[in-house]
């Protein structure tokens, strides 16, 4: 249900840009407008959640370990330095891991059900189906956005002629087909065929982690349409996009709708964006059990609201009132006054 | 348990079908044996007046009442605090806003996999607060609420919170799968935070909480009885060896302060424990003293709130300061270990005395430059250095009636790095030694489902249900390899893995690894044991006891 | 052809569908999560489901070991003992084969006229039922005893002082 109102909403935001562009002529508004608002949007959104997340204190390290820590002798007992990190850099290595590598999915087990001589047994194995998936997506998607860069550059970097050509390798159809395209529509479906099939996934489902999946993959599709079947003219969005980035902003007569609405998807995702769990993207950074050594032992962390107020309950009170059987079982008294049995006072 | 229908509804409870519900719109089973008994008043009174304004108001109430006797401005109250912790806390504000619901997290939890209530997913007892969060804090959220899975703080969301938030035991084992390290502890903290201020609590964690501030120990055992029971286990010790160990208490001018657990102290089988660290530090010679004042090492504020965490915790520097010692020995224990790890220095470093120094091993000259900022050693890097170091004489045969394997406890596993130092003790005073499988140890340890405050015997079957996962792995060892006893360096382990044992992998009993460091340790040169830490015979003496059998081996 | 030969025939899937029936005793929302025909016995719940059932098929055909039978049904029952069952319903997966043998094969025995047969297979298992009674409260008064013994182990020696202060106190009245 939740996937199916995703998909609704996506085939309505499709319209309004076929109808926006075709019959009621809004080509500066859909090719000016509504991208540069959208990208302020997104750029002050990401801003400010981010800042938001970096005001909020962290007041104590609390690194997940995952293996060996730093041992008093690191030749005896291995430390495990990438999953438990003892030092900045170390900790360094674990975020780029992390973030480059997804290591903590690469991790993944999955229950499954074995034969043995003695019967079933279950046994936790490494299923890696979700990393594949995730690495396939996002690296696509990364590649994807990068080419996009050729637009807004003049001249063309020659890193991204480069990435163009091993992208295309292949040397598939008229434009060249690109690779990341393919893999690209392939991780989104991957991963929406996985929400919509595993039971789990599914009964956690919100609309909202159905609609950016088909928000992407409807991006995705309307940009393989302009290019390899609309053939929109490329100089022609050149001229629209290089506009963009210097402030001269102009529509040129000869763009298609096909661009209109893909530019449409990509307005309302970068709007999204900053309201959504896409701020994953950003949040990963600031996560406290990745990405603070564990240290605590050894170095001192300041928590900026520690209390100095909250004290121990007070020994010498704890004397007061135990003094007297702690005297008659012989225990040492710092107050000697503390052992004398109340009527002796009296 | 639920009631015993009556047949009729029996016949119709096998093919009852109800229509599947998003798990938002699926009711909550409060029935007894789905929640721990609320904490007596007049310990939340003492609370209250400690630490003011942290417990609501003080009252008799019952979560299978349909009145749970909130304050009248608990909305308030909660979503206030909820506002607050999110400006305190940066891992509860990132962890609400940047889960995508992957999944990896949902079969890792031990209460998921032994229940398959959908809520005991991490993903959706993290989404029981993350609903609030957007529904009372996001834009979004508000708007749209049912499409972002949204909703606004309820009466029943709270009552929601205090079923499920007290059946998570702060393992983190998903926030080791998780891609952002999303930490669901952490969020059970929180929650359990705001449910204080409401005063929704538990009596298995207010009382020992309110004792262990008063007397030091959870139990509330004043000094005196404290240290007749210590003296027991000296007697006790010298039945075994004939050796009289000193054990000496709040004494000052010694070098190390020793602090465990005192579950160690008064539970079986955590004393015969107790009495290896006696057994040890006499045979050193060492030089130090036990405190009751601070005779807990275990922080049970960590399953209130920060604030009584710090609280009970400033009593180990408080007493070193005290006596005068320079380093504090922590015993075999879980959750305290992480308070000490991650916590302590951060919460009351600045309350170290000036005496205190980097511990160092008198016997063997080790400076443990990992803990310079706490001065806290954990027993088994300072055994395991004592081991390398050839200073004990161990006679590993004395544990040949032990098939052991290893259960890494939640968090020296997942919130410390400590794996390595407490199999290298067994593996020295034992000869045979057998993991479990590789997926249920280590970094990937199943929990105990006792920690956290949840060892409580009113909810045993839940205890049960989440210990499946581990007695299953253990039954797998004991099947294999003849396993009979499991070691582990955790107080709240050494009680929970007991009828965890007994129920999935019957004949397999708990052991700490220090009673194994007792058994095996050698006083002096040519010295014959014929009784193990339990009293009983030793491989090779059973001939010379009577035909008695100890109660608990009966079954064995 | 015995009904028991016909049932050994198709053992594999009749046990089968009989975990299924077992599967069906669980919440809804729990039997979606734990997954579709294929993988819904990938966990250790449904693995126990699937084995004792598995097992427990054939020793019924055979019926001449009692020890067998108790320890499959244990397997099963213990699971079903913590989880949030009333007693009825733990062991009411017993019945659930009942119901399958008579879903299956009630209306062709009624026109053979060999219905005879089926009912005797039935006195098997309300037999198994009874084995499953048996265990469960097993299993119950075992959690109960467990219980106990928590609180006492808790306080060992606490306990044992308790006892010592008893002997001072006789000391005491004496003189």
């Amino acid at each position: 249900m939740n996937a199916l109102y995703s998909l609704l909403f996506v085939f309505l935001l499709v319209l309004i840009p076929l109808f926006g562009v075709d019959a009621a002529h809004l080509r500066t508004f859909f090719g000016i407008c509504i991208p540069v608002t959208a990208f302020i949007i997104f750029l002050i959104g990401f801003i400010y959640k981010v800042i938001n997340w970096g005001r909020s204190d962290v007041p104590f390290r609390i690194p997940t370990t995952g293996g060996q820590f730093l041992s008093y002798d690191p030749k005896m007992f291995k430390q495990n330095k990438y999953d438990c990190p003892q030092t900045g850099a170390q900790t360094f290595v674990r975020m780029v891991l992390e973030v480059f590598a997804f290591r903590s999915l690469f991790r993944n087990t999955a229950a499954s059900l074995h034969e043995t001589k003695d019967g079933h047994v279950v046994a936790y194995k490494s299923s890696k189906w979700l990393w594949l998936f995730a690495i396939l997506f996002h690296y696509s998607f990364f590649i994807v956005a990068l080419r996009h860069l050729r637009l807004f550059l003049e001249p063309i970097p020659f890193f991204l002629k480069g990435m163009e050509f091993v992208d295309g390798l292949l040397q598939i159809g008229t434009p060249t087909m690109y690779l990341t395209d393919v893999c690209l529509i392939a991780g989104v479906v991957l991963l929406l065929g996985r929400r919509l099939i595993d039971p789990k996934i599914n009964y956690i489902s919100y609309a909202s982690d159905y609609f950016p999946l088909v928000l992407i993959l409807a991006v995705a599709l309307s940009g393989i349409y302009m290019r390899y079947y609309a053939k929109v003219d490329v100089i022609a969005i050149k001229d629209l996009t290089m506009g963009l980035v210097t402030f001269n902003y102009h529509v040129p007569e000869t763009i298609g709708v096909s661009f209109f609405i893909h530019v449409f998807l990509v307005s309302i995702l970068m709007a999204y964006f900053p309201f959504s769990k896409l701020m994953h993207m950003p949040g990963i950074f600031l996560s406290p059990t990745r990405n603070l050594p564990n240290d605590t032992r050894a170095k001192h962390h300041v928590n900026p609201w520690n209390d100095p107020n909250i004290k121990a309950h007070a020994y010498a009170d704890y004397e007061k009132e135990f003094g007297v059987p702690m005297a008659e079982a012989g225990l040492p008294l710092d107050n000697p006054e503390n052992g004398k049995a109340p009527e002796e006072e009296a | 348990m639920s009631d015993i229908p009556k047949a009729d509804e029996l016949f119709t409870s096998i093919d009852y079908a109800p229509p599947i519900t998003g798990w938002m719109e699926t009711p909550v089973d409060f029935s007894p044996g789905n929640w721990c008994y609320p904490a007596k008043p007049e310990k939340m009174e003492y609370m209250d007046s400690k630490l003011p304004g942290l417990w609501g108001k003080a009252r008799e109430w019952s979560p299978g009442d349909l009145d749970w006797k909130l304050p009248a401005n608990w909305k308030e109250t909660v979503v206030n605090g909820f506002r607050e912790r999110l400006d305190k806390f940066r891992s509860l504000k990132v962890f609400m806003d940047i889960c995508v619901r992957c999944g990896a997290c949902a079969d890792k939890c031990h209460f998921f996999i032994g229940s398959g209530d959908p809520k005991n997913m991490p993903v959706l007892r993290a989404e029981l607060m993350r609903s609030v969060y957007r529904g009372e804090f996001t834009l979004a959220g508000k708007i749209m609420s049912k499409l972002t899975g949204s909703r606004v703080m309820e009466e029943d969301v709270l009552k929601e919170w205090f079923i499920y938030f007290y059946q998570c035991t702060q393992c983190r084992r998903c926030s080791l799968f998780c891609p952002y390290g999303i930490d669901t502890a952490e969020m059970t903290m929180m929650a359990r935070e705001l449910m204080h201020l409401v005063g929704l609590n538990t009596n298995w964690i207010m009382e020992p909480v309110a004792n262990c501030n008063i007397t030091g120990n959870h139990l509330g055992i004043q000094p005196h009885a404290f240290k007749d029971i210590v003296d027991f286990m000296v007697d006790d010790i010298e039945e075994i060896t004939g050796r009289r160990v000193k054990a000496p208490l709040n004494e000052h001018g010694h070098d190390i302060l020793f602090i465990t657990p005192s579950g160690d102290v008064f539970a079986d089988p955590g004393i015969y424990t107790f009495m290896g660290y006696l057994m040890l530090f006499d045979y050193l010679d060492l030089d130090y003293t036990l405190s009751t004042y601070a005779s807990e090492g275990g922080n049970f504020g960590s399953f209130t709130n920060n604030e009584v965490m710090k609280k009970l915790n400033a009593k180990m520097y408080h007493e070193a300061n005290r006596l005068g010692c320079k380093w504090i020995l922590g015993g075999e224990c879980g959750h305290m270990w992480r308070v000490v790890h991650q916590y302590m220095d951060t919460m009351n470093g600045d309350t170290q005395g000036p005496q205190m120094t980097t511990p160092t091993s008198p016997i063997t000259g080790t400076v443990f430059d990992t803990s310079a900022a706490t001065k806290m050693l954990h027993i088994t890097e300072f055994t395991s250095d004592l081991i390398k170091h050839n200073k004990l004489k161990l006679d590993p045969s004395r544990n040949d009636h032990l098939r052991v394997t290893f259960h890494d406890s939640c968090n020296p596993a997942r919130g410390m790095g400590l794996l390595e130092e407490p199999r290298h003790v067994i593996r020295s005073v034992c000869n045979n030694f057998f993991e479990m499988p590789e997926s249920t140890i280590r970094e990937q340890t199943f929990c105990c489902a006792g920690g956290a405050g949840l060892n409580t015997e009113e909810i045993l079957e839940i205890r049960l249900r989440g210990g499946l996962p581990r007695g299953n792995a253990l039954k797998y060892v004991q099947d294999k390899h003849d396993v009979n006893t499991m070691a582990c360096i955790c107080a709240i382990d050494r009680a929970t893995l007991i009828p965890l044992a007994d129920y999935w992998a019957p004949g397999v009993i708990i052991t700490g690894v220090h009673e194994m460091v007792a058994n095996a340790l050698v006083f002096e040169e040519g010295e014959k044991r014929t009784l193990d830490m339990r009293l009983e015979p030793l491989p090779g003496f059973e001939d010379e006891e009577d035909d008695w059998t100890p109660p608990n081996k009966e079954d064995a | 052809m015995t009904f028991e030969s016909i049932l050994a025939e198709r053992t594999a899937e009749l046990s089968e569908k009989w975990a299924g029936l077992v599967l069906q005793t669980y919440p809804r929302e729990t039997q979606k999560i734990w997954g579709r025909q294929k993988d819904r016995f990938d966990n250790p719940v449904g693995v126990t489901i699937i084995e004792a059932t598995r097992e427990l098929f054939p020793s019924l055909l055979e019926w001449d070991d009692a020890e067998k039978i108790s320890k499959s049904l244990d397997k099963l029952i213990r699971i079903r003992a913590v989880q949030d069952f009333s007693p009825s319903q733990a062991i009411s997966f017993v019945f659930l084969l009942k119901k399958l043998l008579r879903d299956e094969f009630f209306k062709p025995m009624k026109k053979e006229g060999t219905l005879e047969d089926l009912l005797r297979f039935e006195a098997k298992i309300d037999n198994l039922a009874m084995m499953a009674f048996d265990i469960y409260s097993k299993s119950r008064e075992l959690i109960y005893r467990m219980r106990v013994d928590e609180v006492k182990r808790a306080q060992h020696n606490l306990l044992k002082k308790a006892k010592m202060i008893v002997d001072v106190t006789v000391e005491e009245s004496t003189d």
